[in-house]
C-alpha cells in the first residue's frame, strides 16, 4: 500500500469541493470533518498513558510484509489488454542490524546492501483484462490457474522439494480450520463452497500436485478457489479489485506461513520475532472467512506458548492510511505525547465512521482479527496499529467480546509492542516505522516512487 | 534457496540460550556443588552424591552441557546407569531438555548414537559395534545373552554335560557340589544356584581358572579343600565350554568379552570423549576395568555414587571401587580426580536426615589400626527447613502389638489425607520372606488396607497367577509330576490349588467353561490329526526327514481318513504349496516332518491365550477395578504374568505344534519345567526393579527394590538383619584375587547391614516409622540400639499427626517425554489400553494386540449394554411387582 504522501495529488481538489452541486449534496451527508478545539479535547480525553514495564525484552528479529500491485496495459496502443503484477516484500532483519544501520548519523551503504541481499520480493503475475492463458477460455479461468500455480510454486516454499511447505499449503492449514461444513479438520484438505464452473458444492480438495476436478461437472477446480477471488475477475475490464484483494490476502497469509514453519522448526524462536503487517488485522471481501481461521490458528500457537510460560506471538498490524489514519491526522495536534487509546465500537461509530449505524455483532465482526490502537509516542509521532484479539473466536461463551476486546490488560504484548514501535519509528514518513518502510522498498514496482524509500533512508540520517 | 527458506534458516538459527537461562526456564536452581559438577568438563570427576541430592538432575545437565555447550557429539558419550529404567529416564530427560534447545535454535540432536544403558546392555552394544571397535569388520556375531533366569535354565539343561566334563557322575553330582557349600541337600536346583553365584563371581573377578588351578597348592582357604576348589574350577571351565557350544553367554562373561575387545582394539581409550558412570558404588571389578579402559585416552571419567548406599556385594559389587576412586584414578589414569560432594538433601525433612546421619556414626568405619577409612566422610544437610519430628518408632512391643499400632496409624494417615494414595506409604524390609511381613500384612488387612507385595511369598501364589495358570492347567491338562522333596511337594500342592480354583471359575462362568472346552477340543483336534498323518506316513513308508514331495504326498495326506477339516485346509493350502515349491527351487526343500507339524499347529500361543482370557468377566472386573475404583493391584499382577508368558513364548514354545501335545509334553514343559523353576526361584529374593506401584495398594518392598526411590511415608518393618559373617562366596573368592583386598572379611557384613538400613532410612520424605519389636526372640541390629534408647526419639503413641505435612503427588524432577503416538494418541484412543500397555508394561501378544484393542472396547461396550439390560430388567421386574401389588 502506498504511503499517504507518496502520490502528490495535483488535482485541484479545492475547486471541486467548492462546486455548489457538490456542496448541496454534502449538506445531506455525514462525513468526517475536522473537530473544533472543544470537540477535540473531549475526543482526546479517552487517551491514557500507555502501559509500560520497567524492563521489556524486545524481539530480536523483525519480519515485515508489505505489498504493491499494479495493472498495466501490455501495449500502449491496446490499453484494454492488461496484465496484473503483485509484489509482496517480506523483509527480515534484526534489531541489532537496525541499530547498526543507524549508527551515528551515517548509514553504512554496505549494510544496506547486505540487507537487500537477504530479502527479495515475491512476484505474482496474473492475467487481467483480455489476457488468457493458452488452453483457457476465459480470463477468469486463466486467473484461477495462474494464481494456484504461483501459490504452489517453489518460490513460496520453505523447503523447495516439499510442496506441503508452499504458501498454498498454509492456505490449506487455515481453510481446514473453518467452522461448520466447510472445515475439514485435516491440514491437507479444504473445501470449496462451490464449483466456479457449475456452482455445485461443497467440494473437498487435497493438497496435492495433480490437477483436481469438480465431481459434479468435471471442470478443473483449484484449492485457491476457496479465496473466491474468481468471483471478482472479469474478462474485459480492469481487475484492480481482485488484484488488490489478493495482495491484501497475501499480506496476511505470508506472516502465518512464516509462523507455521517457525513453530515447526524452532518453536521458541517465535518468542524472539515480531511480525509487522501492513494495514489493520482484518481481511475484507469474499475471503473474509480467513480472518476466523487466522484467529483460531494464532490462538492454537499462543496456547502452546502459554504452556511453556511464554507470551503470545507478537504480530502488529500497522496502518499507513485509511479512515483511522485520516482521523488521527485530524485530532493529532490535540493528542498529548505518550498516550494510547484502544478504539472501542462506540467511539469508532460515532467519531471515526461519522455516525454510521453500529453493527449488531460489533465492528468488524466478519473481517477483523485484531484490535486497533491509536498511539502517540513520547517523541510525538502518532501510529495506528493493531494487535491480534486474544480470543479463539469472537463468540466464545462467557465472554463479552465487544467490551473485553478493548481492555489493555488482555493484550500481554501491548507494552512490548509500544516499546518496539517507539524503537522503530522514523521521521522518514509520517506514521511509518522502519520495517514497513523496508518491506515497502522491496515491493515497489519501478513505476512507483516507493522504490526510493530505502534510498531515502540511506541518504538521510535517521533521527 | 527461496527467500522463505533463507529467512526460516535465519530465524531459527538463533544463538543458543545460556545454560543459566535454561535453568531459569526449567525452574532449576542448582546449588553451588551441583553447578560446579554440571559445568565440569575435562578430567576425571568424583561425585559423591548423598541420598536425594539431585544427582540424576546433575548428570542430566552435565550431559546436556557437554553436548550443547561443548559440542560433544552424543555418540561420543558413554553413560552407564544401574537399570534400564534409569537409562530411559535419563534419555527421556535429556531429550526433553535438548528439545528445549531445539525449540530455540532449530538445531536438532540425535541421541540414538549415544551409549546409554546398563553396563550389560552397553557391553552388548559394544560387541556389535563393528564400526567403532573392530579393526576387522568381519567378526562373527556375538553369542546370545542369557539373563539370570536364562542362565539358570541353561545350567539345568546342560547339567549332565557340565558335571560329566568335570568328572562327576550325574547321579550324585548335585550332592557333591552342595557339600562344598555346606549344604546337605541333594537338590539339583540348589546346586545350580550355588554354582551360578560362584561362576558369576569368577567371571566378574576375571579369575583365570588355569592360573588358579596352577596355584591352588600355594593358596589357602580356611574352609574349602583344594579338591573342592579344583572341582569348582573344572565345573566353571565346563560351564563355559557349554556356553560356547550353544553360542550363548551370561552377563558376567559378556563383560569379560567386551573387556577383551577393548584391550585388543588400539583406539578403545578414545572412542568415547566422556565416560560417565552412575551408581558407581555398585560396580564390580570387571566393570571398573572396562570404565578405566574406555577413559584411558581422554581421562574424562566421571563417576557418581554413594558408598553408604552400596547394596550389591552379592552380585560381586565392590564398594572400594568407589571409596578408593581417587587412588585408582592415579593408578590407571595418572591423575587425581576433581572431587565434588553433593551433600544437600532435597528429599527428606531435617529430622530424617539427621537421624540417618547419626545412624551411620554408630558404626566405626575405620580399620583396626585406624589407617584405612572404609567410608567417604560426608556431611549431609537437609534443604527442607522444617524441624518437626519426622522419625518415629512404635511403642516397644511384641510384633503383633507393634504391627497393630502401625496399621492403625497408617489408617489414620490415609483417612486424614496425609497421603493422597496408599501407594505413597512404603513398607521396607531386609527380606520379604519373613514372618514379620506376614504379620504386618495381616494387621493392615484387618484395617481394610490392601497391600501390594507380589514378591512376598511366591509370585505364583498371588491370586491372579493362581487364576490364570489354573485355567491353563484345565486347558493343557495336568502333567504327571515325579520326584520328591519339599519343593516338589509344595509345587504339587500349588497345582492342586490352582486346579481347584480354576474349577470354581469354570463353574461360575458358563462362557468361560465353553471357552475351555473349545480350546481343549482344538488341542485334541491337533493331536488326532497328528496321529492320522503319521499313520499315512507309516503306511507309505515315507521318511519324515525326507523332503516333502508335493506331487507324491499331498493327496495322500489330504485324503487321510478322519482328518479334520482344519487339518485338511492346512494340508491343502495352495499358498503353502507355493512356499514348498519355492523352497525346493532354492535348494532348501521342506522336510515332511515340517509339513506335518505345520498342519497340526494351533493359531494361538500361550501369550495369546492370556489375552483371550482377559475378555471373561472375572478378569474384566480387574481392569474395571483399576479404572473405576482405584485399585490397580490385580492389573499390576496381570502385567507381571504377561512378562513371564512372554519369556515362555520367546524362549521355549512360540508355536503350539501337535508333536508337543503327545504325552502331555507341552504341559510338562510349561508346568514342570518352566513354572516349577519360577516357583523355586520365587523362594529366593526375586527382584525386579521395574515392579510397579499400583494405586490403591500399600507397597511392600525389599530395601534393595527401594533403591533410588522415595516415598512420603516409609515404614521400616524390621530393624534386624542377622550378621552371619562374610558371605561364603567372599571367603571363596578372596584368596584367588590379584587385586588389592577390600574390606576385611570379618567386618564386611557389619558394614553391609549398616548400608542397607541406611538406604531404607533415606527413602522417607516426610515421615519415617520404625517398627520397634521387643520381647522373646526379637532383636534389632546394633546400630539401632543406642538410637532406640534415646528418650528424645518420638513414639507413635504420642506423635501429633497434625504436625505432619500432607504428601503431594510430586512432579518428577526429570522432565518426562511423552510420545505423540505412543502416549497421546493411544491414550486418546483408549485410556484402558494406555493404562495396560504403557503403565503396567503388559507385553502385547504379537497376534493379539489388535484383538485386544477391540476387546477392551468391546468390554466397555458390553458393560454398557449389560447395564442397560439390567436396568431394563429391573424396571420390568419393578413394574411387574407393581402390577402384582395392585
Ligand atoms: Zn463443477
Amino acid at each position: 500500500m502506498p504511503y499517504q504522501n507518496e502520490f502528490a495529488r495535483k488535482t485541484t481538489h479545492f475547486d471541486f469541493v467548492r462546486n455548489p452541486e457538490v456542496q448541496e449534496f454534502l449538506a445531506n451527508c455525514e462525513y468526517l470533518t475536522p473537530p473544533s478545539e472543544k470537540e477535540a479535547q473531549a475526543l482526546t480525553s479517552v487517551f491514557q498513558k500507555p502501559p509500560r514495564l520497567p524492563e521489556v525484552e524486545l524481539p530480536h528479529l523483525i519480519l515485515a510484509t508489505d505489498g504493491s500491485y499494479y495493472e498495466a496495459a501490455l501495449n500502449d496502443r491496446i490499453p484494454t489488454t492488461r496484465v496484473g503484477y503483485i509484489k509482496i516484500g517480506a523483509v527480515l532483519f534484526s534489531l541489532k542490524e537496525f541499530a547498526d544501520l543507524r549508527d551515528g548519523r551515517f548509514v553504512d551503504p554496505f549494510k544496506v546492501a547486505a540487507l537487500q541481499d537477504n530479502n527479495t520480493a515475491l512476484t505474482f503475475v496474473l492475467p487481467s483484462a483480455n489476457v488468457r492463458l493458452r488452453a483457457y477460455n476465459s480470463v477468469r479461468d486463466s486467473f484461477r490457474a495462474a494464481l494456484d500455480e504461483q501459490l504452489l510454486s517453489e518460490k513460496t516454499r520453505f523447503a523447495p522439494q516439499n510442496f506441503h511447505t508452499s504458501l498454498r499449503s498454509t492456505l490449506f492449514h487455515l481453510a481446514s480450520r473453518r467452522a461448520g461444513e466447510l472445515g475439514t479438520g485435516h491440514p491437507f484438505k479444504l473445501k470449496l463452497h462451490k464449483c466456479p464452473t457449475c456452482g455445485k458444492g461443497p467440494i473437498e480438495l487435497e493438497d496435492k500436485l495433480e490437477q483436481q476436478f469438480c465431481p459434479y461437472c468435471g471442470a478443473p477446480v483449484y484449492p485457491s478457489d476457496c479465496l473466491r477471488l474468481w468471483e471478482e475477475v472479469s474478462d474485459y475490464q480492469s481487475n484492480g479489485t481482485a488484484l488488490s484483494r489478493l495482495m491484501m490476502i497475501l499480506e496476511h497469509l505470508i506472516p502465518i506461513h512464516y509462523l507455521r514453519f517457525i513453530a515447526q522448526k524452532a518453536f521458541l524462536a517465535l518468542t524472539r520475532i515480531a511480525f509487522f503487517v501492513d494495514g489493520p488485522l482484518a481481511i475484507f471481501g469474499n475471503a473474509a472467512w480467513l480472518h476466523r481461521s487466522i484467529m483460531i490458528y494464532l490462538h492454537e500457537v499462543n496456547e502452546k506458548l502459554e504452556k511453556k510460560g511464554m507470551p503470545p506471538v507478537l504480530m502488529i498490524g500497522l496502518q499507513k492510511r485509511g479512515q483511522i489514519v485520516d482521523y488521527v491526522r485530524l485530532i493529532d495536534r490535540f493528542l498529548p505525547p505518550d498516550s494510547l487509546f484502544a478504539i472501542d465500537d462506540d467511539y469508532r461509530y460515532k467519531y471515526i465512521l461519522a455516525n454510521r449505524k453500529p453493527s449488531k455483532h460489533g465492528f468488524g465482526f466478519e473481517t477483523y482479527y485484531g484490535q486497533d490502537f491509536i498511539f502517540k509516542t513520547r517523541e510525538g509521532r502518532s501510529f495506528v496499529f493493531a494487535l491480534p484479539y486474544p480470543y479463539k473466536s469472537k463468540e466464545e461463551p462467557g465472554s463479552d467480546f465487544i467490551h473485553e476486546k478493548t481492555e489493555w490488560h488482555r493484550y500481554t504484548n501491548l507494552p512490548v509492542a509500544i516499546r518496539l514501535i517507539e524503537r522503530l519509528q522514523t521521521e522518514l514518513y509520517q506514521d511509518a516505522v522502519v520495517p514497513i518502510a523496508l518491506a515497502h522498498r522491496y515491493t515497489a514496482i519501478s513505476l512507483q516512487p516507493g522504490g526510493r524509500v530505502l534510498d531515502l533512508l540511506t541518504r538521510r540520517a535517521l533521527a | 534457496m527461496s527467500t522463505f527458506e533463507a529467512h526460516l534458516r535465519a530465524i531459527t538459527n538463533n544463538e543458543t540460550p545460556s545454560i543459566e537461562r535454561l535453568w531459569q526456564i526449567t525452574k532449576f536452581s542448582p546449588n553451588d556443588a551441583q553447578r560446579e559438577a554440571i559445568l565440569h568438563v575435562n578430567g576425571p570427576l568424583y561425585l559423591t552424591a548423598g541420598p536425594g541430592s539431585g544427582k540424576t538432575r546433575v548428570l542430566l545437565w552435565r550431559t546436556l552441557n557437554l553436548i550443547v555447550y561443548h559440542h560433544v557429539p552424543p555418540e561420543r558419550i558413554f553413560l552407564s546407569t544401574f537399570t534400564e529404567k534409569a537409562a530411559k529416564q535419563l534419555t527421556d530427560g535429556l531429550r526433553g531438555l535438548l528439545g528445549l534447545v531445539t525449540n530455540y535454535t532449530g538445531q536438532s540432536f540425535d541421541l540414538s548414537g549415544m551409549y546409554v544403558g546398563t553396563v550389560h546392555s552397553l557391553c552388548r552394544r559394544l560387541l556389535t559395534d563393528r564400526r567403532r571397535f573392530f579393526a576387522d569388520r568381519h567378526r562373527p556375531r556375538p553369542p546370545a545373552l542369557l539373563d539370570d533366569l536364562g542362565q539358570y535354565f541353561h545350567l539345568n539343561s546342560a547339567w549332565e554335560q557340565i558335571v560329566t566334563y568335570a568328572g562327576l557322575h550325574p547321579a550324585d553330582a548335585a550332592e557333591r557340589i552342595n557339600a562344598i557349600f555346606d549344604d546337605k541337600s541333594a537338590s539339583r536346583h540348589r546346586a545350580i544356584e550355588h554354582l551360578r553365584s560362584a561362576f558369576n563371581r569368577f567371571s566378574e573377578e576375571l579369575i583365570d581358572p588355569d592360573r588358579v588351578q596352577a596355584q591352588v597348592a600355594t593358596l589357602a582357604w580356611p574352609e574349602f579343600s583344594q579338591s573342592d576348589i579344583e572341582l569348582l574350577l573344572e565345573l566353571y571351565k565346563a560351564y563355559r565350554k557349554t556356553l560356547e557350544e550353544r553360542r550363548v553367554t551370561d552377563f558376567a562373561l559378556l563383560q569379560q568379552e567386551a573387556y577383551r575387545v577393548l584391550e585388543d582394539f588400539p583406539g578403545s581409550g578414545e572412542v568415547f570423549q566422556h565416560v560417565i558412570v552412575d551408581e558407581y558404588q555398585d560396580t564390580n571389578t570387571i566393570q571398573e576395568r572396562i570404565f578405566f579402559k574406555l577413559a584411558s585416552g581422554t581421562k574424562n571419567l566421571c563417576v557418581v555414587g554413594d558408598d553408604d548406599q552400596a547394596l550389591y556385594r552379592f552380585r560381586g559389587a565392590t564398594v572400594e571401587n568407589f571409596v578408593q576412586f581417587p587412588q585408582r584414578c592415579q593408578t590407571y589414569l595418572g591423575v587425581t580426580p576433581r572431587q565434588i560432594a553433593l551433600d544437600i538433601n532435597y528429599r527428606s525433612r531435617s529430622h530424617i536426615v539427621n537421624f540417618y546421619g547419626r545412624f551411620m556414626e554408630q558404626t566405626d568405619w575405620r580399620s583396626k589400626d585406624g589407617h584405612t577409612a572404609y567410608r567417604v566422610s560426608k556431611a549431609i544437610r537437609a534443604h527442607r527447613a522444617d524441624a518437626g519430628p519426622a522419625v518415629v518408632a512404635t511403642t516397644p512391643a511384641p510384633p503383633e502389638e507393634a504391627c497393630e499400632e502401625i496399621a492403625a496409624f497408617v489408617r489414620r494417615l490415609i483417612d486424614e489425607g496425609k497421603v493422597e494414595n496408599p501407594n505413597q506409604i512404603a513398607f521396607l524390609y531386609p527380606s520379604l520372606k519373613s514372618k514379620q511381613v506376614e504379620r504386618m500384612k495381616k494387621a493392615l488387612e484387618a484395617h481394610d488396607l490392601q497391600v501390594y507385595a507380589p514378591r512376598a511369598g511366591r509370585f505364583l501364589q498371588v491370586s491372579e497367577a493362581v487364576d490364570v495358570f489354573g485355567i491353563y492347567l484345565l486347558i493343557f491338562g495336568r502333567p504327571s509330576l515325579r520326584g520328591m522333596g519339599r519343593d516338589v511337594d509344595d509345587f504339587r500342592d500349588w497345582l492342586n490349588d490352582i486346579e481347584a480354583r480354576a474349577e470354581e471359575l469354570r463353574h461360575d462362568d458358563p462362557q468361560l467353561a465353553q471357552f475351555i472346552t473349545d480350546r481343549r477340543a482344538e488341542l485334541q483336534r491337533a493331536r488326532n490329526d497328528y496321529r492320522i498323518l503319521l499313520n499315512v506316513v507309516a503306511r507309505h513308508h515315507w521318511n519324515l526327514d525326507a523332503p516333502y514331495d508335493l506331487s507324491r504326498m499331498k493327496r495322500a495326506l489330504y485324503n487321510a481318513p478322519r482328518l479334520s477339516p482344519v487339518g485338511q485346509k492346512l494340508v491343502g493350502s495352495a499358498y503353502f504349496d507355493r512356499i514348498v515349491q519355492k523352497r525346493a527351487q532354492e535348494g532348501h526343500p521342506l522336510p515332511l516332518s515340517y509339513v506335518i507339524r505345520r498342519a497340526t499347529s494351533l493359531d494361538w500361543n500361550f501369550l495369546d491365550l492370556f489375552y483371550h482370557l482377559m475378555g471373561f468377566e472375572h478378569f474384566k472386573a480387574m481392569f474395571d477395578q483399576a479404572e473405576h475404583h482405584g485399585d490397580e493391584g490385580p492389573v499390576a499382577n496381570l502385567g507381571l504374568i504377561t512378562q513371564y508368558l512372554q519369556r515362555f513364548t520367546d524362549e521355549r514354545v512360540s508355536i503350539i505344534t501337535a508333536n508337543l501335545l503327545e504325552d502331555d509334553k507341552l504341559s510338562a514343559i510349561f508346568f514342570n519345567s518352566f513354572l516349577f523353576a519360577l516357583f523355586r526361584l520365587g523362594e529366593s529374593e526375586w527382584e525386579n526393579p521395574e515392579d510397579p506401584f499400583p494405586r490403591g495398594r500399600i507397597p511392600f518392598l525389599t530395601i534393595h527394590q527401594a533403591k533410588g526411590l522415595e516415598f512420603p511415608v516409609v515404614v521400616l518393618g524390621n530393624l534386624y538383619k542377622m550378621d552371619r559373617g562374610a558371605p561364603q562366596m567372599e571367603r571363596l573368592i578372596r584368596p584367588m584375587l590379584t587385586r588389592p583386598n577390600g574390606e576385611p572379611l570379618e567386618r564386611m557384613t557389619e558394614f553391609d547391614i549398616a548400608r542397607m538400613f541406611y538406604v531404607a532410612l533415606s527413602r522417607a520424605q516426610n515421615l519415617l516409622i520404625l517398627a520397634h519389636f521387643k520381647g522373646k526372640g526379637q532383636h534389632v541390629s546394633p546400630p539401632f540400639k543406642a538410637l532406640l534408647r534415646d528418650p528424645a526419639l518420638p513414639r507413635l503413641g504420642n506423635f501429633d499427626i497434625a504436625t505432619l505435612p500432607a504428601a503431594k503427588l510430586q512432579e518428577s524432577e526429570i522432565p518426562k517425554v511423552y510420545s505423540f503416538t505412543a502416549d497421546y494418541l493411544l491414550y486418546k484412543k483408549c485410556p484402558r489400553q494406555y493404562m495396560i500397555f504403557r503403565k503396567f508394561g503388559f507385553v502385547p501378544s504379537r497376534s493379539q494386540t489388535m484383538f485386544f484393542g477391540s476387546l477392551v472396547h468391546r468390554t466397555l461396550e458390553d458393560l454398557h449394554h449389560e447395564l442397560i439390560r439390567r436396568r431394563n430388567l429391573a424396571a420390568k421386574a419393578q413394574s411387574q411387582g407393581e402390577k402384582r401389588d395392585a
